[in-house]
């Protein structure tokens, strides 16, 4: 270790303070000093911290040992969110429901709205040599793009934001830990909006987007209200937050690193490859919660019943026993990573968010193959988080010639 | 050459079927099946193996 950032990170009992870790700007060297703690290490909180990416594929492909029941309570949701706190089986029947719904033959046809939005978001400040690229275009791209198949109003869409990043500011991501007052607040407005909507969608009938199959559907499977609620408020915090920051960090690093820049401004089939690795050394969800249901072992540890195991799978994607200069973004390297997660929980929304971030990156390098970060501007990525990202990511460019 | 999935352990990644559409498709939950007997020709190794690679559960083989 021996970078000074380590010396308070990690305290002289060998435990890890997330919270002093260097991430804000620089997080290859909090990767690093969690590493060097692997492969299995206890926080400041006493939970778990699984670290190699073999353990970490282990606890996610073991729900029956490491349960997500509890795992969320931190979030401040006043109903269990569906379907990432549930266990299987009931998980296995929710997302029995929800997968035809987000499996690529069900997002594919989407392709050509989704890059009509993002040309259209690009092509508002194109002429201009400058934007944030945050307010600009990674907040509302993946936001209009949530809201419309998901079945909220766009109209409402910046306040479903602010209420998006007041539960995920005050949320912690320790598990089966009772949310702060400012969580469960921010949690409760989103909540009472939410039973607002559903009651009027169900009072209203129809509509073609998930809310209004969800609720027309009269088969054994149907979701109750409950229920209904629960996914609701997960989809908002997912549906709003995960490529938003997932295009920040990637944005990031192609606006300081002009060598991977040019790569896909030159040629822009390695976007696919590209946007794998930035989700691997850079993807926004680095911890995923469980909570240990049985005496177990793990890694040579003995964990006990009841313990939070918090699986880090932002260090996992830097084990280096499963990549080669794992701090270095390569774009050819072609390797699993566990940024949208594993096991049954893996991420719902994958194919979409695959799919929003090529189209983002293609539409963008189409028009504005050169950028750099605005001169002076040192932007930082919020921390402590369970959402790396950022907030504000001014750029400079080239102002494209009017005539188009 | 073969390539198979180990069904007990897909999760529907998609992965496969996004790196090698000629051997891997996804169904309309987006799991991924095998095309035809599995049967791998020269030109499609390559593609095989990088499946095998980015699998996340591990769960997609090349065997002989």
């Amino acid at each position: 270790m021996g970078a000074m950032a380590g010396d308070t990170a990690e305290t002289q009992a060998g435990v890890l303070c997330f919270d002093e870790l260097p991430m804000a700007g620089d997080r290859t060297a909090a990767y690093s000093i969690i590493r060097d703690a692997g492969p299995i290490t206890k926080d400041d909180h006493g939970a778990f911290v699984i670290i190699s990416r073999e353990a970490a594929e282990y606890v996610l492909k073991n729900p029956g040992l490491f349960s997500s029941k509890r795992a969320f309570d931190g979030v401040g949701s006043p109903v269990p969110m569906l379907p990432i706190a549930y266990d299987p089986p009931e998980h296995t029947r929710y997302r029995r429901v929800l997968q035809p719904f987000f499996s690529p033959r069900s997002v594919g046809p989407r392709l050509a709205a989704l890059r009509e939005l993002a040309g259209k978001l690009i092509d508002g400040f194109a002429d201009r040599g400058e934007c944030d690229v945050m307010p600009d275009f990674a907040v509302p791209f993946p936001a209009e793009v949530f809201l419309t198949l998901f079945g909220l109003p766009l109209d409402d869409r910046d306040r479903l934001v602010r209420w998006k990043d007041a539960v995920l500011d005050a949320a912690t991501f320790r598990g089966a830990e009772a949310p702060s007052q400012e969580a469960a607040s921010a949690g409760a407005e989103l909540y009472a909006y939410l039973v607002g909507h559903i009651a009027q969608r169900r009072s209203e009938g129809g509509g073609d987007d998930l809310l209004g199959q969800l609720l027309a559907d009269t088969s054994d499977e149907r979701l109750t209200d409950h229920e209904m609620l629960g996914l609701s408020f997960q989809f908002v915090l997912a549906g709003l937050d995960t490529v938003t920051s997932a295009l920040s960090t990637s944005f990031a690093a192609l606006a300081t690193q002009p060598g991977l820049r040019r790569q896909i401004a030159a040629d822009l089939s390695v976007i696919p490859d590209a946007v794998e690795e930035m989700l691997r050394i850079d993807g926004p969800v680095h911890v995923l919660p469980r909570v240990a249901t049985d005496d177990t072992e793990v890694a040579g540890q003995a964990i006990p019943a009841g313990s939070v195991v918090n699986v880090a799978v932002g260090a996992a994607n830097r084990d280096p026993a499963e990549h080669r200069d794992p701090d270095t973004i390569d774009f050819r390297r072609q390797e699993r990573h566990l940024a949208l997660g594993g096991g049954p929980h893996r991420c719902l929304g994958s194919h979409l968010a695959r799919m929003e971030m090529r189209v983002a990156f293609e539409e963008w390098h189409r028009r504005i193959p050169e950028y750099e970060l605005k001169p002076g501007s040192r932007p930082e990525v919020r921390w402590p988080t369970g959402m790396i990202g950022y907030d504000s990511l001014p750029l400079v460019f080239a102002p494209r010639r009017s005539a188009r | 050459v073969k390539v198979t999935i180990d069904t007990e352990y897909c999760v529907g990644h998609g992965r496969c079927y996004d790196v090698a559409p000629a051997l891997f498709a996804g169904d309309e939950d987006g799991m991924g099946i095998v095309n035809g007997d599995g049967s791998v020709a020269a030109d499609h190794f390559y593609a095989a193996s990088a499946a095998v690679r980015l699998c996340p559960e591990r769960a997609v083989r090349l065997s002989r």
